[in-house]
């Protein structure tokens, strides 16, 4: 592996985590709004509204093809448009051809791979156990972190894997915002493209088969993972 | 004949049509195949207009980069002829007998665009912000958009790079960049004012010398086709759309390929 592609490397990586953390922050939170949302019964009509509004916005990313989101990204990123504009005032640089332009963009395409099996393991859960703990008197922040955390471990670990994965994963959108910049926006799968339309295929073997690889053995951990575990909570 | 049998019969009769009805007219063997260059597309589909009045033969067009092309020719995609941005590659295919005629049919010119600002060579070797050209690695555009700015030492900011011409130009019109090095052919097909581009003197870059193949299996029309692209009225044409052709560039010696 050469020098850039191993900077193509560390970067990706990079990019998958940094993307990782701002959903599990951000997405945590709407995948338990949602999944609470289905499960009540007696919800107000703007409430049914809302989710039944944003439980397809948050599914778009899959059936979207990624030039869709890549074209609309590059159209708001221009300093001639709102966004473009606010973020060139704060920090005096573009969006487009960035590194946070791209947590951006991979933040929109992996949200579903992060919320969906997150909302899955949520509504499953059995209310009685939350119920108790708060008649225990256990704060809200505390039955999350201490009881439903825990009780969703299965769920927490596919969405971050999933979305980890999905991200180093990504190439439509990369390739219509990122400018291809080593170091800042030259991830893995464009570092491959470029190798093949420069008709290097030696260098576009190892990252494609690296790529294969690691998708496979993540796509293993985690059925092995989701096995185990649900023998687990089985047993228990 | 068994009724069994005439129901067997029936069926296959009914599966051709539907297969007839199915396969894109594109299937069809009497159609010309031509994948070309991002950044000739527009102006094919205006030479294919008029050979296709001239012929009554349909031709289809697939875009895509040159390097893209060259994979798909090389695993045996059915095209008749390539329009490349490049002769590296027409040049390799035909080193390894996939070709039976190869030949330059453009040279590309390449402009400075600022959107809005007057563009001179000023401007550019004064340039300072985000830059788009084509990636250089293997566009042939951005290789010439790379000797142009070494040679005229122009430093951006930021320098970023499109996967071909096609995307360096969007950078720019989306606004994400400021001004870009993109094809002639590009600012005349939008006709943008004059005044927001310059062009750069072709001696500061390599020729953007762009070839055609035939391919070994070709239809016999491909070479009707050739014959109507080097037609006077065409190469006209082909200059208009912002493209230097043999006759109008004055680099000597010139390279004409295989048949040259």
């Amino acid at each position: 592996m050469m020098d850039s592609d191993l900077i193509s490397l560390w970067l990706t990586l990079k990019l998958a985590g940094v993307t990782t953390l701002v959903l599990i922050v951000l997405g945590t939170p709407l995948a338990w709004w949602l999944s609470q949302n289905s499960l009540s019964r007696e919800r107000g009509l703007l409430r049914k509204i809302l989710q039944n509004i944003i439980e397809p916005l948050v599914a778009l990313p899959i059936v979207l093809p990624p030039t869709v989101v890549g074209f609309y990204l590059l159209l708001a990123f221009s300093p001639d448009s709102l966004p473009g504009e606010l973020w060139q005032s704060a920090t005096g640089t573009t969006l487009a051809f960035s590194f946070y332009g791209l947590v951006l963009g991979s933040v929109i395409y992996s949200l579903p791979f992060y919320v969906q099996p997150l909302q899955v393991a949520f509504s499953s859960l059995q209310r009685e156990l939350i119920e108790a703990a708060a008649t225990l008197g256990a704060s809200p922040l505390d039955r999350f972190f201490s009881l439903i955390v825990p009780l969703c471990r299965r769920g927490f670990i596919i969405a971050i894997c999933l979305s980890f994965a999905h991200t180093v994963g990504e190439f439509g959108i990369v390739l219509m915002i990122g400018g291809n910049l080593p170091g800042e926006t030259r991830v893995l799968s464009i570092a491959l493209f470029d190798h093949v339309e420069a008709l290097d295929y030696g260098k576009a073997h190892v990252l494609a088969g690296g790529l294969l690889v690691f998708s496979f053995v993540t796509l293993l951990l985690l059925y092995a993972v989701d096995r185990r575990w649900q023998n687990g909570t089985r047993t228990t | 004949m068994t009724s069994s049998n005439g129901w067997i019969r029936h069926r296959l009769l009914l599966a051709g049509v539907l297969i007839h009805l199915f396969v894109h007219p594109s299937c069809y063997a009497d159609n010309l195949r031509i994948g070309v260059a991002a950044n000739f597309r527009s102006t094919l589909e205006q030479i294919i207009t008029g050979f296709e009045r001239e012929h009554h033969i349909r031709v289809d067009v697939s875009t895509a980069s040159t390097g893209a092309l060259f994979a798909q020719v090389k695993s045996g995609a059915p095209f008749d002829i390539i329009f490349a941005a490049d002769r590296l590659r027409p040049a390799l295919l035909e080193s390894q007998g996939y070709t039976r005629l190869r030949r330059t049919y453009a040279y590309g010119q390449l402009v400075f665009w600022t959107p809005g600002q007057p563009a001179d060579e000023r401007a550019l070797k004064q340039y300072k912000g985000t830059l788009a050209i084509a990636n250089p690695r293997h566009a042939p555009y951005g290789k010439a958009a790379l000797d142009t700015l070494k040679l005229m030492q122009v430093k951006p900011d930021r320098l970023v790079y499109g996967t071909n011409i096609a995307q360096a130009f969007n950078f720019v019109r989306t606004g994400n960049a400021r001004a870009g090095l993109v094809a002639l052919s590009q600012v005349r097909y939008l006709n943008l004012p004059a005044s927001e581009f310059w062009l750069i003197p072709p001696e500061s870059h390599e020729p953007i010398e762009q070839q055609l193949i035939v391919l070994e299996g070709a239809s016999t029309k491909a070479e009707l086709f050739v014959a109507y692209t080097f037609d006077p009225g065409t190469t006209r044409l082909i200059e208009q759309s912002g493209y230097l052709t043999a006759k109008t560039i004055s680099l000597a010696p010139l390279e004409t390929g295989a048949d040259g």
